[in-house]
């Protein structure tokens, strides 16, 4: 039966809705809401992901740019993981494709390096917009 | 019997016949070639003159942090356990004094104690160096990772990392996982389900059968 081609997408899909509920009712611009970055902690320094969970928050709300100035990459994620989700769907229901993202070498080095790359900007002070506001 | 996990024991694990110079003309083929009847991980049998990059049945990232926690957790178990009483032993040895006037002051370390997580720690890296760097540099299996029927090969020749590269691998592993959870969750959307440190030097994590 296809339906069971896609309940795994479905389980998915499950997860990360009630992750954004969490993340809208439980307010991370509370200092220490969900703990604290482990790297922000030892080096006083922005990871890539520091203001990730806010920018979720913001979006919630239907502040896009809020969103932005936290973490300017979520909403940009979020949306290629809704078309990643729904092409995967799409593959499963068809009988073909086994996970929801396969990234190959290339991809992964320009990932990396774009992740690098804001990672150094937002520590800076030509990069302060990118730091979490 | 005392080791029966390696059926594929040769006396040179770690990758073959580096400093040899290539032929001038021709590209080098570092661990490219089939070696001494060894059967490839993963090659179909029968062999094409110029095998490609063998393929792999890459593990999968629940057996890999099985074996993650199995390694450390119950292989290093000696180790840890000793840090964990030494803190416990710590923490319990400090006590904290009023005086009238209201100060306080946190005095006796124990210096029991403090011997106890030093030697747990020597103890875990010995169990690590033997386990992740010698065993898995040899066999491709640290015991957690025979445990859980996975292996670590370098990617180009097939062949376990070797001592040296093994040890090298656990290093990158902590350091990179340490500074970005990201680096132990990246398997899970690689192509060759690779880490970091896989991508880095080179390896892959199969399964052993």
């Amino acid at each position: 039966m296809r339906w069971s081609a896609i309940r795994t997408p479905i389980v998915v899909a499950g997860a990360g809705l009630a992750a954004v509920a969490l993340l809208h009712l439980h307010d991370p611009h509370n200092t220490g809401a969900y703990g604290f970055c482990p790297f922000h902690v030892v080096t006083g320094l922005w990871c890539p992901g520091c203001g990730g969970l806010r920018a979720v928050n913001d979006l919630t709300n239907g502040d896009v740019i809020g969103s932005l100035s936290s973490n300017v990459f979520i909403l940009p994620l979020l949306v290629v993981l809704v078309g990643a989700w729904m092409l995967w769907v799409r593959k499963r229901w068809r009988g073909a494709g086994d996970r929801m993202i396969v990234l190959h070498k290339p991809s992964a080095v320009v990932i990396l390096v774009l992740l690098a790359v804001f990672t150094i900007l937002r520590n800076t002070p030509w990069g302060s917009w990118l730091a979490p506001a | 019997m005392s080791e029966p996990y390696d059926p594929n024991k040769q006396p040179q694990p770690g990758p073959p016949q580096y400093g040899q110079q290539p032929q001038y003309g021709q590209p080098p083929q570092y661990g490219q070639q089939p070696e001494y009847g060894q059967p490839q991980y993963g090659q179909p049998p029968g062999g094409a003159f110029y095998p490609p990059t063998p393929t792999y049945n890459y593990a999968s990232w629940g057996s890999r942090v099985g074996a993650y926690l199995l390694d450390s957790w119950v292989v290093a178990l000696p180790g840890t356990a000793l840090v964990i009483i030494g803190y416990i032993m710590l923490l319990s040895s400090l006590t904290t004094t009023s005086d009238e006037y209201g100060y306080t002051t946190t005095a006796d370390i124990n210096a029991g104690a403090i011997v106890l997580v030093f030697v747990g720690v020597l103890i875990s890296i010995a169990i690590n160096v033997w386990n992740v760097g010698y065993r898995q540099g040899a066999t491709g299996q640290s015991l957690g990772k025979k445990w859980m029927g996975i292996s670590v090969v370098s990617e180009p020749s097939g062949q376990p990392l070797g001592l040296g590269m093994s040890i090298v691998r656990w290093v990158l592993a902590s350091a990179l996982g340490g500074a970005c959870f990201l680096n132990y969750l990246w398997p899970l959307w690689d192509a060759k389900k690779q880490c970091w440190h896989d991508m880095i030097i080179k390896s892959v994590v199969i399964r052993a059968r």
